[in-house]
């Protein structure tokens, strides 16, 4: 597990860059670094290796999963150029809890133990309080940190009494152990192994904003700095289901007919409290917040209809949303911080007002990201989500996918708004400036997703 | 005499939680916690558990009732026309806000019913033979440095990322918090 | 070394605390009810080298403090997980001592870290 290692190091690196005179050489060495463990991670392609006596788990799956973490922290990394210029940012502080917080991501995706999954939760969650109150001087951001974590730290604390019992139940940690536990008493499984299953299941829909316990996300999503609110909707989202995904398939699915109902039940809630609270936001933020709880509920779509074409589908919706979130959350930086009302900083629809006009290029990869994130053809977005549908298709639960398909009818209402305001408001007269590299970033994070959405068979046969 | 001990610790768990619960004032509650913590470790002791005793008193008792109690004393008085009566004028006199009941009630009552219909339905193994006291330091030890030694190491880098971060939110944060 | 413990080797451990806490009882409740009793302003007052008492003495502390708390309990989970691996020093060999400096070693990048900050620099 070489990409782990490689983190951990470099984030101390980075640390101490932090002291060098200047701050120029640390976004491009975080880059280079998060590319160094890119790299490593794909020299167990193909092939099933466990780690560490048991502890973590590769396989192509996981490297899928990992490839789309560090491409989300590689752009939102890419994307923070701004920390440059201003005088009170600590950067190599932000980097290095960054990369941190990848460690913990990764062993979110490949843990085989669970103890790993909780460090690895523990790892990416101290980080992300911290990055969320990261603007000091932000009452709302403070806010953000605070509500984040008391409520992040009591969700960790159910899923570690999950974990706890199913030890007590099972008498193991490792997840294939639990599996092999449950096929072997598969009519006289104990009562601890249901508690502990409700138990960390919701310890991790917390992590993942599904609805009941969304509550915290509106306030943190506008509330942290835009840069780690696309990290955060993007790589958090991505590992909890992926940990997600492992725990259920291969620990719990002789107990499927326990766990799905349940599953099911949340997931139309969260897909009906994400889509219809986003209609009526005034903030562009706000309603990203509301979209990504939206979006945990597609994804949970696939958990809850879990088969063989699930992995598939939580793999490419993962990369399509992520692609889609960066670029969208990418525009918004710079819009918001070059538009600025009297109270700051503008993140209301409203800011894009005209700006298709002015900058057709950030218009575009804005419409882009919205269509693909409403699922219309021709983006990646809409292959994810067909994938995700045809999974319920194949179970054989048509009502959740009627209800699904109803509630993205619903998502194009708000994603359109964006677009309506882009191209046909007037809005302010001079264009918003964007660095050179930053462009490039938006500009592949578009292409990408006009290609996947073109050509979804080209992650086909990965997994 | 072990049941007699069981009860007394466990007593004093309930009572100092309860009072965590039931004093409004928050000093006061920091230190019923320290009651229950206490407990707590105790517990742990008749469970032979004994290292886990040992780091429930050192970090629980010693270093995070600490931060408590430093959180209160940094957390500003009310000023005095907020509050009525003489024990407006006693220090660290901050009292808790939150009054409702009926929810926290019910919850805590459902989850009460569902632990204690849990525990009274599952057949412990290790229920019927009692084994001695024994020391878990060395079990401990040689499976921390062996087989779980990666998730140890992590635990190192977790730690890290904690310092990095309460460094970052607290430093210069006297010239900016108080306003 | 002798592994298993019967209830009955933690009496010392009882009978120390019953004389620890019968001692402080004791003397409470006697300096209490024998000594005279003498109340007025002066003597209420709270001596301080003569000088009038100027404030209240809790008030709102610095941040400072905290963050030396916080940093003192990270340390302390550090010293927490010394206690075992000390234990199986001579078992665990060369292995143990490198994996352990490993992990001293993550603490004390943090520690220098500080220390380069300024943290612990008072004025």
């Amino acid at each position: 597990m070489l990409p782990i290692i490689l983190l951990s190091v470099f984030g101390i690196v980075l640390l101490f860059m932090g002291f060098l005179k200047s701050k120029v050489l640390l976004l491009p060495a975080t880059l280079v670094f998060i590319l160094a463990a890119l790299a490593t991670t794909f020299m167990d392609w193909g092939k099933t290796y466990l780690y560490f006596q048991n502890m973590l788990l590769t396989n192509n799956l996981a490297i899928l999963f990992t490839t789309i973490v560090l491409l989300s922290a590689f752009m939102v990394v890419a994307l923070s150029n701004s920390f440059i210029e201003d005088e009170q940012a600590q950067p190599a502080e932000y980097y290095a809890l960054l990369l941190f917080s990848l460690v913990g991501a990764i062993m979110m995706i490949s843990f085989e133990n669970l103890i790993m999954l909780f460090v690895g939760v523990e790892i990416l969650s101290v980080a992300m309080y911290v990055l969320a109150g990261s603007d000091k001087h932000s009452p709302r951001s403070n806010e953000a940190a605070l509500k984040y974590f008391l409520m992040g730290a009591f969700a960790t604390g159910i899923m570690l009494f999950g974990i706890a019992l199913l030890y007590g139940a099972t008498g193991t940690f490792v997840v294939s152990g639990i599996k092999s536990y449950v096929y072997t008493n598969a009519y006289g499984v104990s009562l601890l192994l249901y508690m502990g299953i409700i138990l960390l299941l919701i310890g991790m829909l917390f992590k993942v904003s599904a609805a009941p316990f969304h509550f915290w996300t509106p306030d943190v999503y506008d509330g942290t700095p835009g840069l780690f609110t696309a990290f955060m909707s993007t790589v958090v989202k991505t590992a909890g289901f992926a940990a997600l995904f492992r725990v259920l398939s291969v620990s719990f699915v002789g107990v499927y007919s326990f766990w799905w109902g349940t599953l099911a039940a949340l997931t139309c809630l969260t897909l009906l409290i994400g889509n219809v609270t986003a209609v009526y936001q005034t903030s562009f933020k706000r309603m990203m917040a509301y979209s990504s709880i939206s979006h945990a509920g597609y994804l949970l779509i696939g958990l809850t209809a879990l088969g063989t074409q699930t992995k598939q589908a939580l793999v490419f919706y993962s990369l399509a949303y992520s692609l889609a979130t960066i670029s969208a959350f990418g525009v918004l930086l710079v819009v918001s911080r070059q538009r600025q009302d009297t109270n700051g900083v503008n993140e209301n629809f409203d800011a894009f007002n005209g700006l298709a006009r002015q900058n057709p290029l950030l218009g575009f990869v804005m419409a882009v990201s919205m269509l693909s994130l409403a699922g219309i053809p021709l983006t990646a977005g809409f292959w994810g989500k067909f994938m995700i549908f045809t999974t319920a298709a194949d179970k054989g639960i048509y009502w959740i996918l009627v209800f699904a398909v109803l509630m993205s009818t619903v998502g194009i209402y708000y994603y359109f708004r964006v677009i309506i305001a882009m191209y046909f408001r007037e809005g302010a007269a001079e264009p918003v400036k964007v660095a050179p590299f930053y462009r490039y970033v938006l500009i592949a994070a578009t292409i990408l997703t006009l290609v996947l959405g073109l050509a979804p068979g080209l992650l086909e046969g990965l997994v | 005499m072990l049941n007699l001990i069981f009860y007394a610790f466990a007593a004093l768990t309930l009572g100092g939680s309860l009072a965590v619960l039931i004093t409004r004032n928050v000093m006061y509650s920091a230190f019923f916690l320290l009651l229950s913590l206490i407990g707590v470790a105790a517990l742990f002791v008749l469970a032979s558990a004994d290292l886990l005793a040992v780091a429930q008193v050192m970090i629980y008792v010693g270093g995070v009732l600490v931060l408590v109690i430093f959180g209160v004393m940094l957390t500003h008085k009310p000023k005095p026309e907020t509050t009525t009566g003489p024990q407006a004028a006693r220090p660290n006199y901050i009292l808790t806000q939150h009054r409702a009941w009926l929810w926290p009630l019910l919850v805590a009552a459902g989850l009460f019913t569902a632990f204690y219909s849990l525990i009274s339905r599952i057949h412990f193994s290790l229920f019927e033979h009692r084994a001695p006291f024994q020391t878990s330091v060395d079990t401990i030890g040689k499976q921390l440095m062996t087989e779980y030694i990666i998730p140890f190491e992590i635990a190192g880098i977790l730690l890290l990322a904690a310092l990095v971060g309460a460094t970052y939110l607290s430093s210069q944060g006297d010239r900016t918090n108080n306003q | 070394m002798n592994a298993s413990y019967l209830p009955s080797d933690y009496l010392p451990v009882l009978i120390q605390l019953g004389l620890a806490l019968g001692f402080i009882i004791t003397t409470m409740i006697v300096t209490h009810s024998i000594g005279p009793k003498r109340k007025s302003q002066k003597k209420d007052d709270p001596f301080e080298c003569g000088i009038p008492v100027e404030g209240d003495a809790r008030t709102p502390i610095s941040i400072k403090y905290f963050l030396i708390a916080i940093l003192f309990v990270l340390f302390d989970v550090e010293v927490i997980f010394l206690y075992p691996w000390a234990v199986n020093f001579k078992g665990l060999g060369v292995t143990g001592f490198i994996e352990m400096v490993l992990f001293m070693g993550l603490l004390l990048a943090g520690f220098y870290y500080i220390i380069r900050k300024g943290v612990l620099k008072w004025e």
